[in-house]
């Protein structure tokens, strides 16, 4: 029976069923299973024996599936649109001229997308996010959907917090300043989901 | 080559929400009583598990409602009842297979005839 469970959660978890729902389908599914197996009925034979496939259908008649995946695309489609303008924004009008925004944090986020490097930071964690899809871990898939979504912040806190490096020497100050970045991107936002999904994780899980 | 499926699974497959609608005309049922009451009348061709999608898209259209209730063996339990919807679409569907099933079982006569 635990194998069974276990395919149907794995496969809630690699279509984005959030956690509480995931919990309600589990919670039905094992107590039935329970009340089969009382009658003799193996948890197979309950099921089908496409466990996988039973879970997608289930998910999917409830509602699911399409809806996170909207909201999924929809965040990532609306960064990357606004990274583009942001982008656009910062060759047109700002350049490094440091005429707008002097002094300022905002003025020095604008130089950091205007560097050649940064402009890496949207394809590469594009590529992984790929990756993870196809890697079906919709934890870490989500992850990078957040991190890019809150990538501005990030960005920016980093840009604040590193800006003192520059005084020491450009060349040590730009991959510090790198790193930085992709560690409170990754780090940071990984934690939180992992904490959020611990959370929301069912009692008997 | 694809596997030839029983004609009563595929005919149930299209009949399992008015099924499991009568099933609960009856009275609150989990799961599990859902498919016994199926079986208990016949109805054992379909997995079992299949019920759930099919219980979920009912709840999606209102046609029945859950609960959680504690249970004498062991943890509570979802139960599912009909709503007032679930019971008017139940007693057109009664008409419509009343009306359906007489036509099949006409034709079916006379192709006996000839």
């Amino acid at each position: 029976m635990n194998d069974i469970v276990s395919t149907c959660r794995s496969t809630w978890k690699r279509l984005g069923v959030p956690a509480r729902a995931q919990a309600d389908l589990e919670f039905e599914l094992r107590t039935n299973l329970d009340a089969a197996a009382s009658d003799g009925i193996d948890a197979t034979t309950f099921v089908g024996g496409d466990p996988g496939g039973l879970a997608q259908e289930w998910a999917v008649a409830r509602g699911l599936v399409r809806a996170r995946w909207l909201v999924a695309g929809s965040t990532m489609a609306a960064f990357v649109a606004g990274f583009v303008s942001l982008t656009v924004f910062v060759f047109l009008f700002v350049g490094r001229s440091h005429s707008l925004f002097p002094q300022t944090g905002i003025h020095e986020l604008l130089l950091f997308f205007a560097q050649p490097a940064s402009w890496l930071l949207i394809p590469t964690m594009a590529s992984l996010g790929l990756y993870l899809r196809l890697a079906h871990d919709p934890l870490a898939t989500r992850t990078v959907v957040v991190a890019l979504a809150t990538s501005p912040v990030t960005l920016w806190i980093s840009t604040i917090a590193t800006r003192g490096l520059d005084t020491l020497g450009g060349a040590a100050a730009e991959p510090l300043r790198i790193s930085l970045t992709f560690a409170l991107l990754l780090g940071a936002t990984r934690a939180a989901i992992v904490a959020a999904n611990r959370r929301a994780r069912p009692a008997h899980d | 080559m694809t596997a030839v499926e029983s004609p009563t699974a595929l005919w149930l497959r299209g009949l399992l929400d008015v099924c499991l609608l009568a099933a609960l005309e009856h009275g609150p049922l989990y799961g599990y009583q859902m498919t016994r009451y199926l079986a208990d009348n016949g109805l054992d061709v379909v997995a079992e598990g299949s019920i759930y999608p099919a219980l979920a898209r009912m709840e999606k259209a209102e046609l029945v409602t859950s609960y959680r209730e504690p249970s004498a063996e062991g943890p509570p339990r979802k139960y599912y009842r009909l709503s007032d919807a679930g019971v008017a679409l139940l007693d057109r569907r009664r008409l419509q297979w009343t009306d359906f099933s007489g036509a099949v079982k006409r034709v079916l006569a006379q192709g006996d005839e000839q």
